[in-house]
């Protein structure tokens, strides 16, 4: 196959840090593969693909395309030369549906009247060549039908190269399925692909070449035929460090009897006349998880916890009495803890500083007679940059931290005082291998020592790996309990589908 | 009474359509108010000096869009405060139109029309009539229309296609400009002169009805007609039951609150539910 | 993406801050020099008459007091995400019943009258400010446009009460009677107006900034100015830094207007207050909200207020060119010339 996309040399850094994001990079890119990109957060991978589709300019080397020298000064420019790219959360415009969303520079001449038709035709037929479901006339909301509108568009535009960064990250594992199934008709078609990931089962088994990426270099590029897990593991983590998920030990047989948290009949506000409401209590010392898809399920189930729903009838109990979750202050006042699934919106200030993001769910703590105490706020912000290795210095604005640094932020928060019940949803959500397992471990030290934890996931694995007991939803309704043994992908996956699990 | 209404609506809806545009792309036009009062300054003078109504439209228009321009290139070339270089755009009329009332016209104060300009008030509501179908199909039907929208909602998609925002936004600024100064026109046609204070709370008027609107032409409309028949009503009240005129001026504001407050309040419930 | 050095210095960090004045003076200086026929002299006492004697330096204070008030409460709702629009009125209802209540108390105790006064008129402005604040609670009603409302109904309500019921028939103005000798403001600086109000004014903005970045309670404003759905996820009740901050808003500037009247015009006067509370938007968007930015940016505005009336009248400068000098210097003040990079411009990563 002809090498379709190559750089030469590509170097950059940041104005303002002393990181080399990318130090001499060369890449290159069959026409007509699917390559995969793997590395941990901060290795550089996110940058050399913005860097390939236009949104960041590099400060040294050479992009080759088809062989001719091409420079970008916007993700356009390089859309222009067949090359776009599907971010992780990609950026719509509120409000207008898929169609309008996909069409927006293309619909024509500035006071014409826009062929609204002749576009759907369009659009319709790509979807079947592509095998995309996906009603357009909808506004996109979900993570999913965000990315397959931008995936879309870059069709629309006749894009030969497609770069995905992180593309099953926020999806259920269905949806995953649904998207690789897309990926091949993609490839089938003519297509060329780029997908980064933190997952390397999946890097090997969706794409036909790997490149690893550390501290800003290529560290090789491999046949996923010709490879495995430990070896791509190993270039990685830049150590053995043996099984990737070795973790998953230590499940409790016996815990104790007290029902720290407990929901009877839960129903919840603005739902149909469907009066079956949720029933489950989670122990002391207790994994109690959810999953299944993120729509209409977790999501209903995450709000009513932390308040952002009302309850229409039935009753939560904590430590044997009944509380009201009218808001998340509830959960804050009884100190129960809370790791959201909107990690940007609901768990952080972007604009805020750093250390005023780690006191602020707990300010009257740091403050005495209301007046802040910057002292306790410096020694707590201390603690977290060295118990959770969090790269940041007071004063920086939460912003100008890198993904997984703000994560990390918001789990030192919410995890460092846990001490009766955490709810945490999607642990793992945009961390590398290794800020993952010291996550997991965390979680595993905190339930050893006696704290309960509600966790919210629509990764199996890691379902797999930390729960005590497992509730799968289906269709809004809690399908079906799993415990110990029986808790494996096999019947986790039959109760997302609404069958039954096998005993 | 209802040529009254839309006689009275006539300069709200061409400053709030123009208005509109610019609020859609994101910006906070606040400079209505200085525009409808240059734009109403120049349609007298120059249809005066010239004997042509139509010179004095035009220039009207021309004013009242240089007036946009300059307003245009300080929020977006140098990036100020949108608000602040509003307040400056209004103050910019107010000195301008003093000056060149000294200069031009011995005295100043208030300048009687010489020419029929009068007469010529129904060209203006008919005109303002027809506004709403244009601007109606241009905001949901072209392309211009949608960048704008999207100018306003999501700057960074614009970038993704390869679309300057800033272009919508001088446009659209620019467009304000010109129907501001009809509007200034139309004003002076009705009244068949230039008062000092002519706009007298007209721009920010407008932009109210943008925003009980909710940033559709159609609804925009009806805020429009709704404040003038407030107004009318206001003015039919005073010969009826005597209140004083002074306390009839504050009824449309008042009326236009719980309009907006009922407005809110059902879109609150609807919500709900 | 990664810590930042502070170490390095960049120039346009440094010059934009100072970039922006200049070329608004340069900007007056060359209008200044196209007008005038001595242009140097015109300038100077442009520069100069607001501290030439107490006179003027005391009113020149005093304006910024005025102007510090108010702009400290248009912050604060700005700092709270909203806006309010409604100043004008809030300060010109607050004039209105300050005076009021004073000529009504002034047969009780000096004290009391002014105590009554000031409180009075305070409460009003409170109240306008409450209604936004409430409705925007209540139903999420705008807040920019139920001020803005608001406030231009009880200008023509106020102009009605002092033209009518209110007026002083023995005057040739419209206007309410005269504040009582006994209940005005001593005058610090004969003859000029200063008062105790501009050390209000400076002990208002100093604890306003105390509170607002040294207290729980002004943090949470600004979070949940900034982000909302951090701040209900953390347990704040939002909805009183809606209401709140609209009703302290309403009542600093309901004090703006009780000083002014019993400091400064000692009556209600059609249209006494004529421009001040857009003053104060522009003072507290110059001063970008911040508490103690905004005393600077009070004292500018006062300045440039003061010296264009100097020139006008003692240099023969046109009066009537002194509201473009003003446009000028509001179109430069914010006006940007570097691009530096913040949190808006990278949004879309």
């Amino acid at each position: 196959m002809n090498i379709l996309l190559k750089t030469e040399k590509i170097s950059k850094t940041f104005p303002g840090s002393n990181v080399i994001a990318n130090s001499g990079i060369d890449f290159e890119l069959k026409e007509n593969e699917i390559h995969s990109i793997a590395g941990e957060n901060g290795s550089g991978k996110s940058t050399l693909m913005h860097i390939l589709s236009g949104l960041l300019p590099q400060d040294s080397g050479t992009i080759r395309y088809r062989g001719e020298a091409v420079t970008f000064h916007s993700p356009h420019d390089a859309l222009k030369k067949g090359i776009g790219m599907v971010h992780q959360q990609p950026g719509i415009v509120p409000g207008f549906s898929i169609l309008d969303n996909i069409i927006i520079g293309k619909e024509g001449k500035c006071f014409q009247k826009i062929d609204r038709k002749k576009a759907i035709n369009e659009i319709e037929s790509i979807n079947r060549q592509f095998g995309i479901e996906i009603d357009i006339s909808r506004n996109p909301i979900s993570p999913e039908s965000r990315q397959l509108t931008i995936l879309i568009s870059l069709i629309y535009r006749k894009a030969e190269v497609i770069i995905f960064d992180e593309p099953t990250a926020s999806l259920s594992d269905a949806e995953s399925q649904d998207f690789f199934g897309i990926m091949k008709k993609l490839k089938d078609n003519g297509k060329t692909i780029i997908f980064i990931t933190h997952k390397i089962e999946t890097a090997l088994s969706a794409a036909d070449r790997i490149s690893v990426l550390s501290k800003g270099k290529i560290k090789g590029t491999f046949d996923t035929d010709k490879t495995d897990i430990d070896s791509i593991a190993d270039l990685i983590i830049g150590s053995s460090s043996g099984s990737v998920h070795g973790i998953r030990s230590g499940k409790r047989n016996s815990v104790g009897d007290i029902k720290v948290f407990e929901a009877r009949d839960i129903v919840p506000g603005k739902s149909s006349n469907d009066k079956k409401g949720f029933n489950f209590a989670v122990r002391e010392g207790e994994i109690l998880s959810f999953t299944g898809i993120r729509e209409k399920n977790l999501d209903i189930m995450e709000d009513l916890l932390s308040g952002f729903i009302q309850v229409q009838s039935g009753s939560f109990f904590y430590m044997g009495k009944e509380i009201k979750i009218s808001s998340t202050r509830t959960l804050r006042k009884s100190g129960i803890k809370y790791i959201p699934s909107d990690r940007m919106g609901r768990g952080t200030s972007l604009t805020g500083t750093v250390e005023n993001n780690l006191a602020f769910t707990d300010i009257d703590s740091f403050s005495e007679n209301g007046f802040i105490r910057k002292e306790r706020i410096r020694d707590f912000f201390n603690s977290g940059r060295d118990s959770f290795d969090i790269k940041a210095i007071f004063g920086q604005p939460l912003w100008q931290l890198s993904g997984g640094n703000i994560q990390k932020v918001i789990l030192f928060r919410e995890m460092h005082k846990a001490k009766k019940l955490l709810i945490f949803c999607e642990p793992s959500w945009n961390l590398d291998f290794q800020s993952r397992e010291m996550i997991y471990k965390t979680i595993l030290e905190l339930r050893n020592r006696g704290t309960s934890i509600i966790m919210i996931s629509t990764d199996i694995e890691e379902i797999i790996d930390l729960s005590d007991r497992a509730a799968v939803m289906h269709e809004g309704k809690i399908a079906g309990f799993l415990e110990g043994n029986e808790i494996n992908s096999y019947n986790i996956g039959r109760l997302i589908l609404g069958m039954a699990a096998s005993r | 009474m209802i040529e009254d209404i839309f006689k009275t609506a006539t300069p709200y809806i061409l400053a709030s359509i123009g208005g509109l545009f610019t609020e859609l792309c994101g910006s906070l036009n606040i400079a209505l108010e200085g525009q409808i009062l240059i734009g109403a300054f120049w349609a007298i003078v120059v249809s005066n000096m010239t004997g042509s109504i139509v010179l004095g439209l035009l220039a009207a228009v021309a004013a009242s869009s240089l007036l946009a321009l300059i307003t245009a290139l300080f929020s977006f070339r140098f990036r100020a405060n949108i608000f602040i270089s509003g307040l400056a755009a209004n103050l910019l009329a107010y000195g301008l139109v003093t000056v060149f009332s000294t200069i031009l016209v011995k005295g100043g104060g208030v300048i009687r029309a010489e020419t029929a300009i009068q007469g010529s008030s129904y060209f203006f509501t008919v005109f303002a009539l027809l506004l709403l179908p244009l601007s109606w199909y241009v905001i949901n039907y072209t392309p211009y229309g949608m960048r704008c929208r999207v100018a306003g909602l999501s700057e960074a998609v614009l970038y993704y296609r390869g679309i300057s925002p800033d272009f919508y936004r001088y446009t659209a600024l620019l467009i304000s400009g010109v129907l501001c100064g009809i509007a200034g026109a139309s004003l002076a046609a009705r009244i068949g002169a230039f008062v000092p204070n002519i706009s007298s709370g007209r721009g920010w008027i407008a932009l109210v009805a943008i925003y009980l609107g909710y940033r559709k032409p159609q609804w925009v409309f009806l805020s429009c007609i709704l404040f003038a028949s407030a107004e009318s009503l206001a003015n039919w009240t005073q010969g009826f039951i005597g209140m004083p005129a002074t306390v009839i001026l504050a009824l449309p504001y008042l009326i236009t609150l719980s309009v907006l407050t009922i407005v809110s309040a059902v879109r609150k419930k609807t919500e709900q539910r | 993406m990664h810590p930042q050095k502070k170490s390095s210095i960049k120039w346009p960090d440094i010059l934009s801050p100072l970039i922006t004045p200049a070329a608004a003076f340069i900007s007056l200086v060359l209008i200044i020099t196209a007008v005038s026929s001595n242009p140097l002299n015109t300038l100077y006492i442009f520069l100069t008459s607001p501290i030439s004697n107490n006179f003027y330096l005391g009113n020149m204070l005093n304006y910024a007091g005025l102007l510090i008030i108010s702009a400290s409460g248009i912050s604060l709702v700005f700092k709270a995400g909203m806006f309010n629009l409604g100043g004008e009125g809030q300060i010109y209802s607050g004039v209105f019943t300050a005076t009021a209540v004073s000529i009504a108390l002034s047969s009780y105790s000096p004290f009391l009258a002014i105590a009554g006064a000031i409180t009075a008129g305070s409460l009003t402005g409170a109240a306008m400010g409450t209604v936004s604040g409430y409705l925007k609670m209540k139903w999420n009603t705008n807040d920019l446009i139920t001020s803005f409302l608001l406030s231009a109904a009880v200008i023509h309500i106020v102009n009605y009460l002092i033209t009518g019921p209110m007026g002083d028939p023995a005057s040739y103005l419209i206007t309410t009677r005269e504040i009582p000798q006994a209940l005005r403001l001593k005058q610090f600086l004969p003859p000029s107006k200063l008062n105790i109000s501009f050390i209000a004014a400076i002990i208002i903005a100093v604890i306003y900034y105390i509170y607002l970045y040294r207290t729980a309670s002004g943090l949470k404003l600004r979070t949940s100015g900034k982000s909302r759905l951090f701040a209900i996820y953390s347990g704040v009740r939002t909805e009183y830094f809606v209401t709140i901050p609209f009703l302290v808003s309403g009542l600093l500037n309901g004090l703006t207007g009780s000083f002014a009247s019993l400091g400064t015009y000692y009556m209600c006067a059609y249209n006494c207050t004529g421009g001040v509370g857009w003053s104060a938007i522009a003072v507290s968007l110059i001063g970008r909200n911040h508490p103690l930015l905004i005393i600077p940016a009070a004292l500018f505005i006062s300045w440039m207020e003061s010296g264009l009336s100097g020139i006008v009248l003692y240099s023969g400068f046109p009066f009537e060119l002194s509201p473009i000098l003003q446009a000028f210097v509001f179109f430069f003040i914010t006006a940007k010339f570097f691009k530096k990079e913040g949190y808006g411009d990278r949004r879309h990563f």
